[in-house]
Order: structure tokens, then C-alpha cells, then sequence
């Protein structure tokens, strides 16, 4: 009785195994994650970093308005706020110089981002970007991070044989908004 | 600018004052800026329409409305600025797609039913959306769900005006649903809007958008809306000014606390309360709140106590008003627009010019 039991169980458990194997290889489709660069009044930059006076007060408006250069009035009064510190840090050509201060220990193969930069981003890394602004796709992929607003847009440059430095940004609302539930 | 605002819509319509306040406490004394509110209008698809008794009222004179305020705009001086604000309630998703609330979920049907209103009412919906009216809209609770598309970023649940980094803003727009809604549904919920979903200290994308949801589905619950909207019969009765070469009073139709009645200062309370929070998280000075929603154009405004604070309320362009003009006592189809310039505020009731 026993026997039979166990060959039942393990009957079951190879039909799982092979419903999962036929769903993973006929239903799963691969989807690329991609930035899209919006149209003008919803981008701020691209910019040179690292930042200064003008560019900040310029972003700091930006981000005031919500992200579009259309509107008049405050619609995120505290951004300046919010985001002065992650605009020190964009201020700052030594943090831009260190490759570590974005992607997780410097690696170029990752989707994890810095420690620092999880104050007001957060994972993942995003290599492709969709810029219809550019006649070609880059030749160096910057490398897309998002608050849940907007997407931060580093764009990098080769320093030496195997590092690289952040030498502009681009700041894009994001195409889609997010629900985020309060928590009490 | 009132008068120059005022010669642009002579030429589309026969303009009817409802109420004016003009009043240095205002705070707004800017001569060179005038705001201009287009209420709610409730926007559906023609095929969808024939299912309803009622509509958007006057759709013709609205679109030529949205011309003139392009001309207006354009003709203005660069020492001069004219914003224009559609105050929610643009398009009616609720009456268009009733299965879709009431599964809650996101489909593809769906977006092509917004399409289809987008469509349908192009004479109407493109002259407002033109980059160089720029019209600043907000999200009502009928047409909430088009903050989940990418083509309608730069729609906010609220703003704050004037933009000025040294003193603060002024004035607060917004839909105006709220203040019914989470009063009823979350405990102390002036409170609530204030600090985590309206209020300036919020970041856009945490403005709970999913709870907003969830509280309007909750409060429409299985609501048809076969024969009306807000109002089951019309609004007012109000007393009409005839403009034309007689000086408007100063003060005409103010709907005062202490003095009218609950229904004509409905949401006056709440948006003061609201704005003292606001004032007291910012130091800001705000001392008006623009709204739609309930369909009803009114100015109400809070004396008592050394207080001053306004509720302009805009009206709609559907349902009905109530009015008397020149002694005569008739029905008009809602069709108002707010006005803010050199601490004068006024509503206006447009009706197609008669021939």
C-alpha cells in the first residue's frame, strides 16, 4: 500500500515537473527592460555632471513642477528637499569619478545599484535605453535608475583600460505611474 | 485682464455673471496673471451618449470657447501670463465603461474606450490639449484611472499657485471629491488627505493613488447614473448679472458663512481646514481652494473670526442651473468658467450667442 502511495506521489511529482518545463519553455517570453527618453517638456537634460549652480536650480524647478515644463505651479513642493542630497552627491566630481558610488562594488555586471544611491533609488540597474531624440542607440549604454517617478539617466564614459566615470545626466518622467499604497 | 478676458468670450457667447468677489484678502494682486477654471465636463463617446437623457451641455460653443481662450493666450503680451485649468471630470470613464470599475481592473478594451472618447469629442478635447493653450488638468474621480496612461503625464491631483520659492503659494486647486469621500470612508480624514495624499509634503507618485481608487470605486458602488450625475435637480436659484455697460458690484451672489444656507457652503469647512494644515506644514499663506465636482458655481467665503478664506467653486458644463436674470426666473444647462486676476474673482455662465 505503502509502494503504491509513494509511486502516486512521485507520479504527481514528475507531471508538475513536466506541466512547469512545458509552461517554461512554450509560454515564458523574454522581455528586454528598456528606458524610453519622453518628449521635451517631461526631460530634463541631458547635462553635464557634475552639477552646477544653474543646472541645479534648473533641476530643482523641474522637479517642483512634477516633471513637466508645461505647468506653472508647484505640484512637489518639497522635491528640493527630498532630493538635495542625491544633488550634492551630483555636485561632486570625486563621487562621479568612482564607478562604485553607482552599481553595487563597482561591477559592471550588475542590475544592483550602490548602497548610497538606495536613499533615493533603487534597484534595478536598466543598460537599454530608447532615445528617439539621438539618431543611433549610444555606442556606451548609460545606465538607468528609477525613484518611482522618474528615471535618473548616468551617462558613462570610459576613464582608464577597465573603469568608467559618470559624465552626464538625464533626468525623464517615468512613462508609467505607479500605485503606492500608504502603509499606517 | 477681466475685461479683455470678458471681450474674448462676448464673441462666443452671452455672458452672464454668477458671482464676483473682489477683495484685497484674496492675496492674489498680480494685474499681469489671470487664471481661468474650465469645470467639470464629462466627455463620452457619441455611441455611449445615446444611452443617457442628459450630456455635455453646449459642446459646440465649448470648443470655440477653447479657441478663444488660444487667441486670448496668444494675443497677450509676454509682460502678461493667462493660465488655463481643467478642474477635473474632463472625461467620463464611469458612464463610458461601467463593467470595467466594476471589475476594477486594467484592459485593453478600456484604453480604447478612452480612445474612443478622445475621438468623438476631437473639436472639443484638442483645442484644450493644444501645447499652446497648455491647460493644467486634474484628475476627478470620473476620470481618475488616465493617471495608469503614459499620453496623459502632466495630469496632477492637485496644484499650488503662484509658484513662488520665497512666499509660498497662495491658492489650492483640486477636483474637489475628496472632501465628501474620505470623510466618510477614513476616520479624520482631512487629516489623512492632507499629510499623505494631497498635501505639499507628498511626493507625487506616493500621492496613494491606489487608495484615492479604491475610495471612489467604494463610493460610486453600483451607481448608474442614468438621469443625472450630482444633482437631481438643478442648482441655485441664483440672481444673474446681465453684463454690459453698468459697473459690476464689487461683491455680487457671495455665499457667506453664517449668513446661507449648509448646502451653499458645502465643502467650505473642509477646504479651509485643509488649507490651515497646509499652511501649517509650509508657512505658506493659502487662502483659497478652486474646485469642481459638485456641479453647483458658487463663490463661498469664511469671514467669522478675522478669517478670510474663499471656495471657488466653478460649476460644470452639465446638468442644470437655476437662475433669475432681470427679474425673469428660468432653467439654464450648466456651462461656467472661474476667472482670477488683481485679487477679483468671478464665475461666469456662457450660453450660445442667440441669433
Amino acid at each position: 500500500m505503502t509502494n503504491h502511495r509513494n509511486a502516486l506521489k512521485l507520479k504527481h511529482t514528475v507531471l508538475l515537473v513536466l506541466i512547469l518545463f512545458v509552461y517554461l519553455n512554450c509560454c515564458y517570453r523574454y522581455e528586454p527592460s528598456f528606458v524610453a527618453v519622453r518628449e521635451s517638456d517631461f526631460r530634463f537634460g541631458p547635462v553635464s555632471l557634475p552639477l552646477n549652480q544653474e543646472n541645479r536650480t534648473e533641476l530643482n524647478l523641474f522637479l517642483v513642477k512634477g516633471g513637466d515644463k508645461s505647468i506653472s505651479d508647484y505640484v512637489d513642493p518639497m522635491a528640493p528637499k527630498r532630493y538635495a542630497g542625491l544633488l550634492d552627491l551630483l555636485s561632486n566630481s570625486e563621487f562621479l569619478k568612482d564607478y562604485k558610488n553607482f552599481a553595487l562594488e563597482g561591477q559592471r555586471k550588475t542590475t544592483k545599484i550602490s548602497k548610497v544611491l538606495k536613499q533615493w533609488l533603487r534597484d534595478p540597474i536598466v543598460y537599454q535605453i530608447v532615445d528617439a531624440t539621438q539618431k543611433r542607440p549610444p555606442l556606451v549604454n548609460p545606465i538607468s535608475i528609477t525613484d518611482g517617478s522618474y528615471w535618473w539617466v548616468f551617462y558613462r564614459m570610459k576613464d582608464t583600460e577597465d573603469h568608467y566615470k559618470i559624465v552626464e545626466l538625464l533626468v525623464t518622467l517615468s512613462p508609467t505611474r505607479e500605485i503606492e499604497h500608504f502603509q499606517n | 485682464m477681466h475685461d479683455r478676458l470678458l471681450d474674448y468670450l462676448n464673441r462666443v457667447a452671452d455672458v452672464h455673471l454668477v458671482s464676483r468677489l473682489k477683495d484685497e484678502r484674496l492675496n492674489f494682486p498680480h494685474k499681469d496673471d489671470i487664471r481661468i477654471f474650465l469645470p467639470d465636463m464629462h466627455l463620452i463617446s457619441k455611441d455611449r451618449d445615446k444611452e443617457f437623457k442628459y450630456g455635455t451641455n453646449h459642446p459646440a460653443l465649448l470648443a470655440k470657447l477653447a479657441e478663444e481662450l488660444k487667441e486670448f493666450k496668444k494675443e497677450t503680451g509676454d509682460a502678461e501670463t493667462v493660465f488655463v485649468y481643467q478642474l477635473g471630470d474632463f472625461i467620463d470613464l464611469w458612464r463610458e465603461t461601467p463593467s470595467y470599475w466594476s471589475v476594477g481592473g486594467q484592459s485593453d478594451e478600456w484604453e480604447a474606450s478612452v480612445q474612443q472618447i478622445l475621438d468623438d469629442n476631437s473639436p472639443v478635447i484638442n483645442p484644450l490639449r493644444d501645447p499652446d493653450l497648455g491647460t493644467q488638468f486634474i484628475l476627478g474621480n470620473h476620470d481618475i484611472d488616465l493617471y495608469r496612461l503614459p499620453s496623459f503625464a502632466g495630469w496632477n491631483l492637485k496644484y499650488y499657485f503662484p509658484l513662488d520659492l520665497e512666499k509660498g503659494a497662495r491658492a489650492a486647486v483640486f477636483h474637489g471629491d475628496i472632501f465628501s469621500m474620505f470623510e466618510k470612508i477614513i476616520p479624520d480624514g482631512l487629516q489623512y488627505l492632507a499629510v499623505h495624499i494631497f498635501g505639499p509634503l507628498v511626493k507625487p507618485s506616493v500621492k496613494d493613488l491606489g487608495t484615492i481608487r479604491d475610495v471612489i470605486i467604494k463610493a460610486h458602488n453600483k451607481r448608474k447614473y442614468s438621469n443625472y450625475i450630482q444633482r437631481p435637480a438643478p442648482s441655485g436659484p441664483d440672481n444673474l448679472i446681465t453684463l454690459g455697460s453698468e459697473p459690476l458690484p464689487e461683491r455680487h451672489n457671495v455665499k457667506e458663512k453664517g449668513i446661507t444656507n449648509e448646502e451653499e457652503l458645502t465643502y467650505l469647512k473642509e477646504a479651509e481646514d485643509f488649507g490651515d494644515r497646509v499652511n501649517e506644514e509650509m508657512g505658506w499663506n493659502l487662502r483659497m481652494a478652486v474646485i469642481g465636482h459638485t456641479h453647483y458655481a458658487r463663490i463661498a467665503v469664511d469671514e467669522s473670526d478675522n478669517k478670510f478664506f474663499t471656495l471657488l467653486d466653478c460649476g460644470a458644463w452639465i446638468e442644470r442651473c437655476s437662475v433669475t436674470i432681470e427679474g425673469e426666473e428660468k432653467e439654464m444647462e450648466n456651462a461656467q468658467i472661474g476667472a482670477l486676476n488683481d485679487n477679483d474673482v468671478r464665475i461666469y455662465q456662457l450660453s450660445p450667442k442667440e441669433t
